[in-house]
């Protein structure tokens, strides 16, 4: 359990060059609250930059194959596989998949609810690192930037960053996930713009025991 | 590059130290087997005596002051210290050797047998508790820890609240409650009735009935009762009956919380179980079989369980402030008149106390 921690520790370490130190404050008086959609227009899109990415790879790694090949040297295989872009990159997918972001900031905390997704919660009298049943997890602001660390086994690391423009016209969330003995890790931009909740035609809820159960606008049918 | 260090210093001291809430480490620290206690319930061959009421405080949480408000474990823990007493309370009822056993919002030094209890840890595979059990004459029938673990047997199939994987635990705290009562003749249980009796009667007119009782260091002693035909102590028997029909109306809110949060901290467990469990089984299969490390299959399992953990917290926090903010008014009726009492649970009781105290003096003048 100890050596775990350790390397999820070294992993984190390793991961966040620019992660301050615990308990800064929101310096710069961000309000990051509101209503956000995603804006599909500005966004990355994961498979082309999974295309972009793995082509990337594969000519560097072939360019790195020739080299090791003409010097004798031992190359680790993991470097060069190049497949691993592909899977880094699905799982990003996965893990920045949120359309809908529900974001309410007080001056002691935020919470950014996501849908399909577990909320992130910062106490900002209470930043730096937690652990949890499964991994390590913290909150810092960086500048104006607030940031959020989730450290999990099997060096597994996911780092979201949330910025917002001046005008509050869009919100961005860099989604990196990085995996230990990968050397790249792999990033997604969202970006979110607001809009006003209205009366939807399905009004959903989730709970742990009946999953989620959705009502026509608010009745039960 | 300073601030890279800077990280790697505070990286290194919370490695050293443990961040966030104190847990206890399930690779570190080695648990007990996990063992069947069987509940000792009521035979109808017994003697009949005179049962005695139990009043079970809502239990205190270790860490509570030390956690964040927004943590996902206090959370849990505010559902725990109101839902576990009510695990105790349905084994006492299920043994069958009490009068009524209810769950109180706070310590009721009156009662015949109060039982409080500290939740020391709890994280679906350990769960331990520190329970003191007192009665109304001040002697202490139970002061234990108590500890349990879960095995995969207890999380074999889908979480059920009525299935708790920690009943044994709640079964040797009943065994051992019995233990205690077993040594009380007849005599003992009436003199427990009249000494509880009295305390409520003296809290009420200390200038009238503090006489009948004297306190020495916690221990109380009966120095004579009352007449029977009494009107003052009629009334307080009356009183009493009054705060018992509240008490048992305390009691549906809990029962109420039980039903509803029931499975979701079932189910609560049962990841949080699976999380830990997963992890110590993850640990060995990378120190053993390096090559099953890696995979993407891995990453999305380890993945998807920290979301669902997430997720499960995400839905008790939402839970729990709801409870708390809805609890719902409570309908009483006091001397004819209907009274509604809103707010928590322990406000409704120190609210219905204080009226009870003051239809008292207005009765009696006192």
């Amino acid at each position: 359990m100890v050596i775990v921690r350790l390397l999820v520790w070294v992993v984190l370490v390793a991961l966040i060059p620019v992660w301050v130190t615990a308990g800064a404050p929101n310096r710069h008086n961000v309000d990051f609250s509101g209503s956000w959609e995603l804006d599909y227009q500005l966004s990355d899109h994961p498979s082309e930059k999974i295309r972009y990415l793995y082509i990337q790879a594969r000519a560097q790694a072939e360019r790195a194959a020739e080299r090791a090949k003409n010097s004798g040297r031992f190359v680790d295989p993991g470097i060069l596989n190049v497949q691993s872009v592909v899977g880094l990159g699905r799982l990003t997918e996965k893990i920045a998949q949120a359309t809908v972001l529900t974001i309410t900031q007080e001056d002691d905390h935020i919470v950014i609810s996501r849908n399909d997704d577990f909320a992130l919660v910062c106490d900002f009298g209470e930043m730096g690192w937690k652990e949890n049943a499964i991994g390590i997890e913290g909150c810092t602001w960086d500048e104006d930037q607030l940031a959020f660390q989730i450290a999990l086994p099997d060096g597994l690391s996911v780092f979201y960053q949330f910025s917002i423009a001046a005008d509050r016209s869009r919100i961005n969330v860099a989604t990196t996930v990085k995996v230990s003995g990968i050397s790249y890790p792999f990033t997604l931009n969202r970006v979110y713009m607001p809009f006003e909740p209205g009366e939807g035609m399905f009004e959903c809820t989730y709970t742990i025991a009946n999953q989620t159960s959705c009502t026509l606008s608010g009745r039960n049918e | 590059m300073n601030k890279l260090h800077g990280l790697a210093v505070v990286a290194l001291v919370c490695f050293l130290e443990g961040c966030g809430t104190p847990r206890a480490d399930p690779g570190q620290s080695s648990l007990p087997d996990p063992v069947d206690v069987a509940l000792i319930v009521f035979q109808d061959t017994e003697v009949r005596l005179a049962r005695l009421n139990l009043s079970i405080a809502v239990f205190d949480v270790e860490s509570e002051i030390e956690s964040s408000i927004y943590s996902a474990k206090i959370q849990v823990s505010s559902v725990e210290r109101r839902y576990l007493p009510f695990r105790l309370k349905e084994t006492l009822d299920r043994a069958g050797f009490w009068g009524a056993v209810r769950v109180m919002p706070q310590t009721d030094l009156n009662s015949e047998i109060n039982v409080t209890g500290k939740i020391l840890f709890s994280d679906g595979v350990e769960l331990k508790l520190q329970v003191l059990a007192v009665d109304a004459t001040g002697r202490v029938w139970l002061d234990r820890i108590y500890h349990d673990v879960t095995s995969d047997l207890d999380y074999s199939t889908d979480p059920s609240y009525q299935i708790d994987p920690f009943q044994d635990l709640y079964n040797r705290v009943s065994n051992d409650l019995l233990d205690s009562l077993g040594s009380y003749t007849k005599l003992d249980r009436d003199l427990l009735l009249n000494v509880a009796m009295l305390k409520y009667a003296r809290e009420l007119s200390p200038e009238t009935f503090g006489r009948y009782l004297s306190e020495d260091g916690g221990v109380v002693t009966l120095n004579g009762l009352p007449s029977e035909d009494d009107p003052l102590f009629q009334r307080v028997q009356r009183i009493r009956e009054s705060e018992y029909l509240f008490a048992d109306s305390v009691d549906q809110h809990y029962e109420s919380l039980h039903k509803q949060i029931g499975p979701t901290y079932a189910w609560w467990r049962y990841y949080s179980y699976e999380l830990i469990e997963g992890n110590r089984k993850l640990t060995k299969v990378d120190a053993t079989r390096g090559a099953t490390r890696g995979s993407w299959y891995a990453m999305e399992r380890i993945y998807k369980t920290y979301k669902e953990s997430k997720m499960n917290e995400d839905a008790l926090r939402e839970l729990t402030n709801s409870f708390d903010r809805e609890t719902e008014p409570t309908v009483a009726d006091l001397a004819g008149s209907v009274i509604r009492l809103t707010g928590t649970l322990d406000r409704q009781y120190e609210e219905w106390r204080r009226l009870l105290r003051e239809l008292y003096r207005n009765e009696t003048g006192y």
